[in-house]
C-alpha cells in the first residue's frame, strides 16, 4: 500500500509544532503566577490543552497518510509550484508586500500604494500604460480622501507630513 | 412591545441606514460576481469601512454585502461556471447549461425570484425565532455558555469538508492565537514576548483579512497569465410569473430546507442547496431534464442557497454564537462596535435588534431592485481581469487593516496571516475553522474559567443544569455521526 506523503509531512509536521508548543513555547511565554489554587485556572493551561489538540489532530492526519482511504492519494489539490518562473513570481510578490510595509513609514501609504499597485499589475501581465497609471493614482488617493476626511482616519504619510 | 418597534423604527429610519443596505446588496453581489472573491472576503474588506457608521449601519452594511454575495455567486455559477461559494457549484450543474443553449437571462431571473422569496422566508424566521431562543438563554450562565460554545465549534466540522482532522488543525491555531496577550484573571502576559503591541492581543480585522485575501492574491501569482473561461452571453429572453409559478413548489421547500439547516450552526448553504436540489430532482415532473438545464434545478438550489441567509444569524443574535464564517465575522463586527449580541442584547438593545431587522427585510426587496434593474452591468464585472483586481485588493486591505487602530502594527499582522493564510491553502488546510475558533476561543476560555471560579475548581458545575446536559449531548451525537460517515467514506 503506498502512502500519502502530503498527510505524512503535514501530520509529523504539527505534531512537532504541537510538541514545540507544549514544552517550549508555552513555558517560555507564558508568565504562570506562583501561587495558583486552582491549576485549570493557571494562564497556561488552555494554551496546553490546545496544544495537546493539536498534537492529537497531527496524529489522525500521521495516521490518515499511513493508511490512506485512495492508494497512491499523495497530491494537494493545488498544482505544485513546480515553475521557477513561478516560484520567482510569488517570492517577488511577497516581497512586494513586505516592502510595502516598511515603504509606508518611510514614503507614507500614499505614495507606496501607488508603486505597489503599478508593480504588481505589472508582475500579473497587465501591459496597457494607460490602465496601469490611472489605477495607480485613482486609487490610493480615493482611499486617502475617503480615511481622512471622510472616516477621519489620519493615515501616514512618510516624510511628506 | 410596540414601544420597542417604534423605536426601532426611529433608530432606522435615517438615510444613512436605507443606502447602508442598498450599498451592502450592491457591493455584496458585484463581490459575488467577480470570479475569485468570496463572501468573507467582500465582507472583511468592508468591515474597515464601517468603523465611522453607527453601529446599526455598520452591521446593516455588512449584511447587504452577505445576503448580495450569496446571490451574486449565481451569476458566475450561470455565466462562466465559475461558483463564487461551494453551495453556488449546486446552481452550475442546471445554470450553466440553460446558458449555454442560449437562456442565460431565464436562469439569472429564476435564480433572482428564488434567492429573494428564499430570503425574505429566512428573514421571517429569523424574526419570529430569535426573541424566543433569546428569552430562553437568558437561564444561561458561564457553564451553560461554555457547553454551547463547545457544541457551536463542532461547525468546524461544517466548514472542514472532507478533511476534519485538517480542520482541528487549523482551529487550534486558531485557538492558539486568541490566547496570546495578557491573561484576564491574573493579568500575566502570554506569547508577548516584549512586543507590547500583543498585550490586547491580535486585532480581529488583520487577521481576518490576511487570512481570507491575502491568501488569494498570493495564489493568483502561481496561476499561468491569461485562464481562458468558457463564458456564455447574457441572452435570451428572461423568466416570466408562469416559470416562476412552475417553481415554486420546488423554491418554497428549498427555502424551507435552507431556514432549518442555516439555524443549526455549522451547516451553512451548500449542504442546504444539494438536499434542495437533489429533493427537486426526485419530485419533479422533469426530473430526466435535471444536469441538463432544467430552470427548476436552477431554482431549488438558489432556493436552498439563500434560505441559510437569515437563519443562520439566528444563533448570533439569540445566543451570541456564529452559524458560520461569514456570522462569525459579523460577530467580530458586533464586538468593535462594542456590543455584544445574545441574550442580554434582546434586554438592553432591543431598538438596535428590531432596527436591524427592518433593514434585513429590506435588503430582500434591494436584492430584487439590484438584480432586475443591473444585472446587464454587474455580470460585465465578472470581465475585470485578475491581475488588475487583486493588486486594488493588496491596496484596499492594507488600508483597511492600518484604519483599525491607526497602527502600522496592524500591517503587519495582515502581512504575516497571510502568509499562514497562503500556506494553510496550499496544504488543503481550510481557514474557516481558524477564523471561526480565533472568535470563540476567548468566549470559551472566559467562560470555563469563570465556571470554575463559581465552582472553586469542581467541573461537576458543567453538568449542573439539563441545559448543560443538552449541549453535552448534541455534542457528542454531532462527534458520534462525524466519525461514522468518516468511516463510512472510508469504507
Amino acid at each position: 500500500m503506498s502512502m500519502n506523503r502530503a498527510d505524512l509531512i503535514i501530520g509529523g509536521c504539527v505534531i512537532a509544532i504541537g510538541s514545540l508548543g507544549l514544552w517550549g513555547i508555552i513555558p517560555a511565554g507564558v508568565v504562570v503566577p506562583s501561587e495558583i489554587e486552582i491549576s485549570a485556572l493557571s494562564p497556561a493551561f488552555w494554551p496546553q490543552v490546545v496544544m495537546i489538540g493539536m498534537i492529537m489532530a497531527g496524529l489522525v492526519v500521521f495516521f490518515q497518510g499511513v493508511f490512506p482511504k485512495v492508494e497512491g492519494d499523495t497530491e494537494f489539490s493545488e498544482p505544485a509550484l513546480t515553475s521557477a518562473v513561478i516560484i520567482g513570481k510569488l517570492c517577488f510578490a511577497v516581497a512586494v508586500m513586505f516592502a510595502y510595509y516598511y515603504a509606508i513609514t518611510q514614503i507614507g501609504i500614499v505614495l507606496s500604494s501607488l508603486v505597489v499597485l503599478l508593480l504588481l499589475m505589472m508582475l500579473g501581465g497587465e501591459r496597457k500604460p494607460i490602465l496601469l497609471i490611472s489605477i495607480s493614482i485613482t486609487l490610493p488617493v480615493l482611499l486617502y480622501y475617503f480615511f481622512t476626511h471622510v472616516a477621519n482616519v489620519p493615515l501616514p504619510l512618510g516624510m511628506f507630513e | 412591545m410596540f414601544e420597542n418597534i417604534a423605536d426601532a423604527f426611529v433608530l432606522f429610519l435615517s438615510w444613512e441606514n436605507i443606502f447602508a443596505v442598498f450599498a451592502g446588496v450592491l457591493i455584496g453581489t458585484i463581490t459575488g460576481a467577480i470570479p475569485g472573491m468570496t463572501t468573507p472576503m467582500g465582507v472583511a474588506l468592508v468591515l474597515p469601512f464601517t468603523f465611522s457608521l453607527n453601529p446599526v449601519t455598520g452591521i446593516l452594511l455588512l449584511l447587504g454585502v452577505y445576503k448580495g454575495g450569496l446571490y451574486g455567486g449565481s451569476i458566475t455559477a450561470i455565466l462562466i461556471k465559475a461558483p463564487g461559494t461551494p453551495a453556488a457549484a449546486c446552481t452550475v450543474l442546471d445554470g450553466f447549461p440553460l446558458a449555454q443553449k442560449g437562456e442565460a437571462r431565464k436562469a439569472l431571473d429564476i435564480a433572482l425570484y428564488a434567492s429573494v422569496f428564499a430570503d425574505f422566508m429566512s428573514n421571517l424566521a429569523l424574526i419570529l425565532l430569535a426573541g424566543f431562543l433569546a428569552s430562553f438563554a437568558l437561564q444561561f450562565g458561564p457553564p451553560e455558555f461554555f457547553t454551547l460554545i463547545i457544541f457551536a465549534l463542532t461547525i468546524i466540522a461544517g466548514v472542514s469538508g472532507d478533511r476534519l482532522a485538517m480542520g482541528v488543525i487549523s482551529a487550534c491555531l486558531g485557538l492558539s492565537l486568541a490566547t496570546v496577550g495578557l491573561d484576564i484573571i491574573y493579568g500575566t502576559e502570554r506569547f508577548i514576548f516584549e512586543e507590547y503591541e500583543l498585550m490586547a492581543g491580535l486585532n480581529f480585522i488583520p487577521v481576518l483579512i490576511g487570512l481570507f485575501a491575502l491568501p488569494e492574491i498570493l495564489n493568483h501569482f502561481t496561476k499561468p497569465l491569461l485562464q481562458d473561461l468558457e463564458t456564455n452571453k447574457l441572452q435570451g429572453a428572461g423568466a416570466t410569473f408562469a416559470d416562476f409559478k412552475r417553481c415554486f413548489k420546488s423554491i418554497f421547500r428549498g427555502s424551507a430546507f435552507g431556514v432549518i439547516l442555516g439555524a443549526i450552526p455549522g451547516i451553512g448553504g451548500a449542504p442546504a442547496a444539494f438536499l434542495s436540489y437533489s429533493e427537486a430532482k426526485r419530485t419533479s415532473k422533469n426530473s430526466a431534464n435535471f444536469g441538463k438545464g432544467e430552470m427548476e434545478g436552477v431554482a431549488a438550489a438558489e432556493a436552498g442557497n439563500n434560505g441559510v441567509a437569515g437563519a443562520t444569524m439566528i444563533p448570533l443574535l439569540a445566543l451570541g454564537v456564529p452559524g458560520d464564517v461569514i456570522t462569525a465575522v459579523i460577530l467580530g463586527a458586533f464586538m468593535i462596535h462594542g456590543l455584544t449580541p445574545g441574550p442580554i442584547m434582546f434586554q438592553e438593545n432591543i431598538d438596535m435588534i428590531y432596527a436591524i431587522f427592518i433593514g434585513i427585510m429590506l435588503s430582500s426587496a434591494y436584492l430584487f431592485v439590484i438584480g432586475k434593474l443591473s444585472i446587464k452591468y454587474i455580470s460585465r464585472i465578472s470581465d475585470v481581469p485578475n491581475r488588475i483586481l487583486y493588486p486594488i485588493v493588496l491596496v484596499l486591505c492594507t488600508y483597511g487593516a492600518y484604519a483599525v487602530n491607526n497602527n502600522l502594527f496592524d500591517v503587519l499582522v495582515m502581512l504575516v496571516m497571510g502568509l499562514i493564510g497562503f500556506l494553510l491553502l496550499r496544504l488543503d488546510i481550510p481557514t474557516a475553522p481558524f477564523l471561526i475558533a480565533f472568535v470563540l476561543g476567548p468566549l470559551l476560555e472566559d467562560n470555563f474559567r469563570q465556571s470554575l471560579l463559581l465552582s472553586d475548581g469542581d467541573p461537576s458545575i458543567f453538568l449542573r443544569s439539563p441545559i448543560t446536559m443538552v449541549f453535552w449531548a448534541l455534542t457528542v451525537i454531532t462527534l458520534f455521526m462525524l466519525v461514522r460517515s468518516y468511516f463510512k467514506k472510508a469504507s
